[in-house]
């Protein structure tokens, strides 16, 4: 019976990260940085800026190396280094808005989307048509996994809020989706 | 269940994504990479500056305390030393408090007179009977430094004025057959000639003797006695503890004024209400 451990092990690699080697420093950057580019992505519109964002972050992955503790996933531990990146570069150009007052057309309290299956291009197209606050929770909850609790402490906003924000966001995308739906199946 | 399966959808695909960065996007990187080494060696470097500069410190603390430790030592031992120019001293003191005290009594006696007539300048003749009449209620008592001596106790006589009363007081002064004075002592007895020698001045010239005058110089001859004992100009140190004593005995004779100033103020009223009484 063979272990499979649940995640890759990258001492090796890390060790001689440590080092300073820079030929190991160039695999590991190889190793992740398209995945990182896309989870910039998801929260920056504009792909050179993403990009920027990633090597802020990757440079945080070189230098507080010893910070991470070799028990959890190595991946996640970038990834979540790219989240708090990508935030803090949405704060800086201010675009963490959270605006209560947003009216939604469809004032129903469930949300229903029609059953369809849309490919990665457009799921970015309709995330990056929701204004910054709505996605970036959106974004975080239901494809990055966090709590409300953690979404909260990550952008200073209360429980209450986060759930709010994630409604209005669900909201907002099914109205999108069914729009998109009705013209695509008025064209048949 | 839709909107389950509808984000499920999305996660799936999103997390699936990889977008490939640009060509330069490494070597960007990597040149942020070799300037961080730098940072970090500098910042060792601020550190074990700092570190460095806190320890000078602490041991130039450590010197200065050991220094003035070393210099209190040698303030005591001087003590020790000389007993013989601590007797000498301790009489002098004795000496100049008695004489100052005099002085005081004479002011305060002149002050009466001048209350009494109604004039705040007195003349000379005046200054001096009120003057001999306060030394005459004491004798005074002119020691010599050292014990063998016989000549201890002089009277002076009636009728003497201040002239003679201070001349008295210079050549007995002079007459003695003085062990080897030390510097204080030196110090104070030209203090006290001074004051002497400023008061005939004021009296060759014929003005008129103020009680401020004499209030004036007394207090500035004090003042000299004070600060030389304090400050040691042989070697330009401030004997800590003498400075002390003096702040002490200022703030002591600031209340030793108020009560002074209280019971002069209550004579005063008692006086007048005794002359009304028998008028």
């Amino acid at each position: 019976m063979r272990v499979i451990s649940l995640h890759k092990n990258y001492s090796r690699l890390i060790k001689s990260v440590k080092k300073g080697n820079r030929k190991a420093q160039h695999e590991l950057y190889e190793l992740f940085a398209p995945k990182m580019l896309s989870v910039c992505r998801q929260y920056v519109k504009k792909l050179e800026l993403a990009e920027e964002v990633m090597l802020s972050g990757f440079l945080k992955v070189f230098t507080h190396l010893d910070s991470f503790k070799e028990e959890g996933s190595f991946e996640g531990w970038i990834r979540r280094i790219m989240v708090n990146e990508s935030i803090s570069q949405l704060r800086r150009d201010k675009k963490l808005l959270f605006n209560e007052n947003a009216e939604i057309e469809n004032s129903a309290d469930h949300v229903t989307y029609i059953e369809t299956t849309l490919e990665v291009k457009e799921i970015q197209k309709l995330i990056d048509d929701l204004p910054d606050g709505y996605k970036t929770v959106f974004v975080l909850y239901a494809v990055e996994g966090y709590k409300h609790s953690e979404i909260a402490e990550l952008l200073r906003i209360s429980e209450s809020t986060s759930k709010t924000q994630l409604f209005k966001a669900r909201k907002m995308l099914q109205q999108k989706v069914n729009k998109e739906n009705r013209l695509s199946y008025g064209t048949h | 269940m839709a909107p389950i399966k509808f984000e499920e959808n999305i996660r799936e695909k999103l997390q699936e994504r990889e977008l490939q960065p640009s060509k330069e996007a490494w070597k960007k990187l990597a040149s942020q990479l070799a300037n961080e080494p730098e940072k970090k060696n500098n910042k060792a470097l601020w550190y074990s500056i700092a570190a460095s500069l806190v320890g000078i410190l602490l041991v130039v603390t450590f010197l200065f305390q050991t220094e003035d430790e070393s210099t209190n030592t040698q303030l005591v031992s001087e003590d020790v030393v000389l007993p013989e120019d601590t007797e000498v001293l301790t009489n002098r003191q004795t000496l100049e408090t008695v004489a100052v005290d005099e002085l005081q009594e004479a002011t305060a006696v002149a002050k009466e007179v001048s209350e009494s007539n109604g004039t705040t300048n007195l003349n000379n003749r005046k200054t001096n009977n009120a003057m001999a009449e306060a030394t005459n209620e004491k004798p005074i008592i002119v020691q010599n430094g050292t014990p063998n001596s016989e000549e201890n106790i002089t009277n002076l006589k009636p009728g003497d004025d201040k002239k003679g009363v201070i001349a008295a007081i210079d050549s007995e002064k002079v007459k003695k057959e003085a062990p080897p004075l030390s510097k204080d002592d030196r110090f104070f007895d030209s203090k006290v000639n001074e004051v002497v020698a400023s008061i005939q001045d004021i009296q060759k010239e014929n003005k008129t003797i103020t009680v401020e005058d004499i209030d004036l110089l007394l207090a500035r001859a004090q003042r000299d006695i004070a600060t030389n004992r304090i400050l040691n100009s042989g070697n330009q140190k401030i004997d800590a503890t003498a400075l002390l004593q003096d702040v002490e005995t200022e703030l002591e004779r600031s209340f030793r004024d108020k009560v002074f100033d209280a019971l002069g103020e209550g004579f005063n009223k008692v006086r007048t209400a005794v002359a009304e009484r028998n008028n």
